[in-house]
């Protein structure tokens, strides 16, 4: 399950990717398994990037992202769980991608060329997208299985 | 000399006439710009475009609300900022790409530069 997590994280990355390869930054990962987990990935500057991986139930992932670049990604497998990213800037990317039951995705993006992305499969799931700019671009695919 | 009493209906046909060409001049004006939400079918979803247009270079402010109920879940998204239109053309405001079943209400609203307004909504009968 895990390498599908990733892979479908990697899928949302790459819809929202349009920005060119960074040629430099800070890179944050977190991988958490198991109950209430918290992640909170704070960056500030040019063309970071943040990669967060959560399994269980009721964890949540905030990803604050400001300036020019950066890119964020968050997987999510179980129930529950919450997903928060926040960009300012130009040319950000986010995406969300979650498993299971009641997940919560949230993006908020200001700036011109954004584009933000969420994946969920599941029960009763929720994505609110905020996007204030230009060229902005918002997917959201949501699929119930039993 | 005596009024023919045919010119009479004959100028209320030209005044009642006037109204809807008058009408029709407005609509025809504010044809000059214009704003839609253009859908196109996807295989489970729906893809929905902004769209802005003009006759005439423009430039103005936008917000567009897609809500989608059903499916897997539900949704709310929310984009807006400022825009330019050049002459006889279009923009593409922005792009919101729906999937997983469900059904999806969306509400376009362009504020003009200068003044006017314009409302389009995604299905025409929401």
């Amino acid at each position: 399950m895990k390498h599908i997590l990733m892979t479908a994280s990697a899928l949302v990355f790459l819809v929202t990717a349009n920005v060119a390869p960074a040629s430099a930054g800070n890179r944050a990962v977190v991988d958490q398994g198991g109950y209430c987990n918290g992640a909170v990935a704070d960056q500030h500057g040019k063309r970071n990037k943040s990669f967060t991986y959560q399994r269980g139930r009721c964890n949540m992932a905030k990803t604050f992202q400001y300036g020019r670049g950066n890119r964020a990604v968050t997987g999510q497998k179980g129930y529950r769980n919450n997903s928060e990213i926040y960009q300012q800037g130009k040319r950000n990317v986010a995406g969300h991608a979650q498993f299971g039951s009641r997940n919560s995705a949230y993006t908020e993006q200001y700036g011109t060329g954004n584009a933000a992305a969420t994946i969920q499969a599941g029960r009763g799931n929720q994505a609110d997208t905020y996007q204030s700019g230009k060229g902005n671009m918002s997917i959201i695919i949501q699929g119930g299985y039993n | 000399m005596q009024t023919p009493l045919y010119i009479l209906p004959a100028a209320l046909l030209l005044v009642a006439a006037a109204v809807p060409l008058v009408g029709q001049k407005m609509t025809a004006q504010a044809a000059e710009r214009g704003c839609e939400v253009r859908a196109t079918k996807t295989a489970g979803g729906v893809s929905l475009q902004a769209v802005a247009f003009s006759d005439s270079a423009g430039s103005g402010e936008y917000e567009l609300t897609v809500d989608k109920s059903g499916g897997g879940g539900s949704s709310n998204t929310s984009q807006g900022g400022d825009f330019e239109v050049g002459s006889g053309g279009e923009s593409v405001l922005s792009e919101v790409t729906l999937s997983g079943g469900g059904s999806a209400v969306a509400e376009l609203t362009v504020t003009w530069s200068g003044g006017g307004t314009c409302k389009a909504r995604y299905p025409d009968s929401a």
